[in-house]
């Protein structure tokens, strides 16, 4: 296992990014490569550590919706959800529908290390993050204007929401979930994914984010891997389950993201994203939507991308 | 397709003499109307919505009334529902105050855009369907009462794994699962297991077959224990193999021996194992058969047209 290079890999959010928040989303996952990045390269850093930072980054960027820049309720609230895992002993921690926790990621880790639970939802997550003392924030710290923007719309035409819903399936409304997998030097892998929802979900709404096996899991014996897209698709074929099984028959990481996707539109009709690595290093990422940013950072090389044909290359000092 | 259902009644509790051969007429009194369900044209999402009903129902389990408390004495309930024809699934997770959460699963599924919901927005949509509204009183069972104190006594999780669940066919070969709870005694509130996990507490596929689980929640969670049965299904092994394979790889990397499924592959075969010392269990087609307990080398052969199993297990056990 000493063989492997560390390497993150990061996505922003598998859905039709209109062009104006272009720029933001690949800055925003470059930037979060990088500080995961940074923790896999300390002498004692591990994959979970680099999710974790990863994802915090993301949390607190306003670009995305997880966090801070979260999406709102059908009654105008902030509900986060949140999943870490850790490939070595398939530990993990989720959280669901907590509200005005600024880096819900955070408090999936707590669930995962200090209690004999993998997973708490509403009010229980949010008695847990008093008692752990995580402080709480008001909810205007981690709304938005366009979080905003995307809700008055979605209360003008509430007649349609199905209709919305429906569109939501084409990536049409915010799904910028963000989620992170990592390989150390240790052979040892980690998945993070994090979530605000969309807007106008009913209150209590769990998407796959927070579900083990939907929005990640994490293996050591086989891979990691994180999705984003329609949430209800995602579930019902337990899309990260699937991604680590189609390794598992002997595709390499790329084609097993694909035939995942692939398989989830043919059977249910939805579309989204999904980043992966397995556990010799090498990664996988496709999105059956019109754009999701990723990055990755394996040796001094950071590569990422918005759009299905792009594939820039940087080097990190 | 001769329509067929399997139920079980949960594994990881020691069930007293007093209660088993009430356990024992339960499930058989469930799976009878699963099945009735179906003879009269019903769909299996039919029959497994009433089979958990009538293990919900019952304070003998941990589901609906006889749910266990948590550790602030409340009743938090999960369910799960899913049917194998596109993969349709609904569940809720920490929900208070529904005497039937697998009823509300299947209105998540069925009335709104969602497959899951939670908390305080599982109990706002519950009414909002009309469904009644239940003190918590009605949960407070005293045996349930005694076991929570006893748990807080030694500052333990006692278990209580008695979660229910069904697996059924019908004449369509369509196939639905439905898995219920009241979570581990004196866990905390807001604690979600397996149940409302799809591919942990239960999965249907048409292509493959229908599974429920039953036992230590978290780490059903951590193997998505569900979806990795028919993974090996999928893969060409039996039922029996799958579920051995599963269990056992649950049990090397989790540690736990608290675990169990059901299960009925798409040809209505029927198969079920566990790796706990107890789950009780019962399946009917043609003929019905039940059991609850496990020496250290006994499987049950599923064989069509099959003697009446629970009368020959009496015998080897007296």
């Amino acid at each position: 296992m000493g063989e492997v290079k560390p390497t993150i890999l990061i996505h922003g959010g598998a859905w039709a990014i209109p062009d104006h928040l272009v720029k933001d989303s690949v800055d925003g996952v470059k930037t979060a490569a990088k500080v995961g990045y940074n923790v896999l390269n300390k002498e004692n850093g591990t994959a979970l550590d680099a999710v974790e930072a990863a994802i915090c980054s993301l949390e607190d960027n306003p670009a995305f919706d997880a966090g801070t820049g979260a999406v709102l309720n059908a009654a105008g609230d902030v509900e986060l959800d949140a999943i870490i895992m850790e490939g070595k002993e398939l530990r993990a921690g989720s959280i669901a529908c907590v509200q005005n926790i600024k880096n819900p990621v955070k408090l999936a880790r707590l669930v995962m290390e200090k209690t004999d639970h993998v997973m708490l939802v509403g009010q229980g997550a949010n008695i847990f993050a008093k008692e752990m003392g995580v402080p709480e924030v008001p909810k205007t710290d981690l709304v938005t204007p366009e979080a905003v923007k995307y809700w008055e719309e979605y209360s003008k035409y509430k007649e349609a929401v199905h209709d919305l819903f429906n569109n939501k399936i084409k990536g049409e409304q915010g799904h910028d979930t963000v989620g992170a997998v990592a390989i150390d030097r240790q052979g040892n892998m980690a998945c993070a994914t994090s979530t605000g929802g969309i807007t106008g979900k009913r209150v209590g709404r769990v998407g796959d984010s927070p579900l083990i096996g939907s929005g990640g899991y994490c293996d050591n014996a086989v891979g990691a891997a994180s999705t984003t897209g329609h949430g209800e698709s995602i579930m019902k074929v337990i899309l990260a389950r699937l991604v680590l099984q189609n390794i598992q028959t002997g595709l390499s990481t790329q084609t097993a993201a694909e035939r995942a996707l692939e398989y989830m539109e043919q059977r249910v009709g939805g579309a989204g994203g999904v980043i992966a690595i397995n556990n010799k290093g090498e990664i996988g990422k496709h999105f059956t939507t019109e754009r999701m940013p990723w990055a990755t950072i394996s040796e001094k090389t950071l590569e990422y991308g918005i759009e299905l044909k792009d594939h820039y290359r940087e080097t990190v000092t | 397709m001769d329509p067929a259902i399997i139920v079980h009644g949960g594994c990881g509790y020691i069930t007293p003499d007093d209660e088993k051969l009430l356990k024992e007429e339960c499930l058989k009194a469930s799976v009878i109307a699963g099945l009735k369900l179906m003879e009269e044209g019903g769909s299996s999402l039919d029959a497994v919505e009433v089979a958990v009903t009538v293990l919900e129902d019952s304070p003998l389990f941990n589901a609906g009334v006889g749910s266990a408390l948590r550790s602030d004495c409340s009743v938090e309930m999960d369910a799960l529902i899913m049917h194998g024809k596109d993969l349709k699934v609904g569940s809720v997770a920490a929900v208070k105050g529904v005497k039937n959460p697998v009823k509300l699963a299947r209105l998540v599924m069925e009335k709104s855009e969602h497959v899951q919901l939670c908390g305080v927005g599982a109990s706002n949509f519950s009414q909002k369907m009309g469904l009644e509204k239940v003190s918590d009183e009605v949960f407070k069972t005293p045996k349930q009462i005694r076991s929570l104190e006893k748990c807080l006594a030694i500052k333990s999780k006692q278990g209580g794994c008695d979660t229910v669940g069904a697996v059924a066919i019908d004449t369509n070969g369509c196939i639905a699962c439905g898995t219920s709870t009241g979570g581990i005694i004196g866990a905390l509130p807001g604690r979600v297991g397996d149940v409302p996990q799809i591919g942990s507490g239960g999965y249907a596929d048409n292509s493959i077959g229908g599974v429920s689980t039953t036992g230590s929640g978290e780490d059903i969670a951590r193997v998505v224990l569900a979806r990795l049965i028919l993974f090996h299904m999928e893969q060409g092994h039996t039922i029996q193999k799958s579920l051995e394979k599963s269990l056992h790889y649950m049990k090397e990397k989790t540690g736990t021996i608290i675990g169990g499924a059901i299960v009925i592959d798409k040809n209505g075969e029927i198969g079920m194992d566990f790796i706990s010392p107890e789950m009780s269990w019962a399946s009917l087609r043609a003929k019905i058969h039940w059991g609850m307990l496990a020496t250290a080398k006994w499987r049950i052969r599923f064989l069509k047209g099959a003697l009446k199993f629970g009368e020959s297990r009496r015998q080897v056990e007296h």
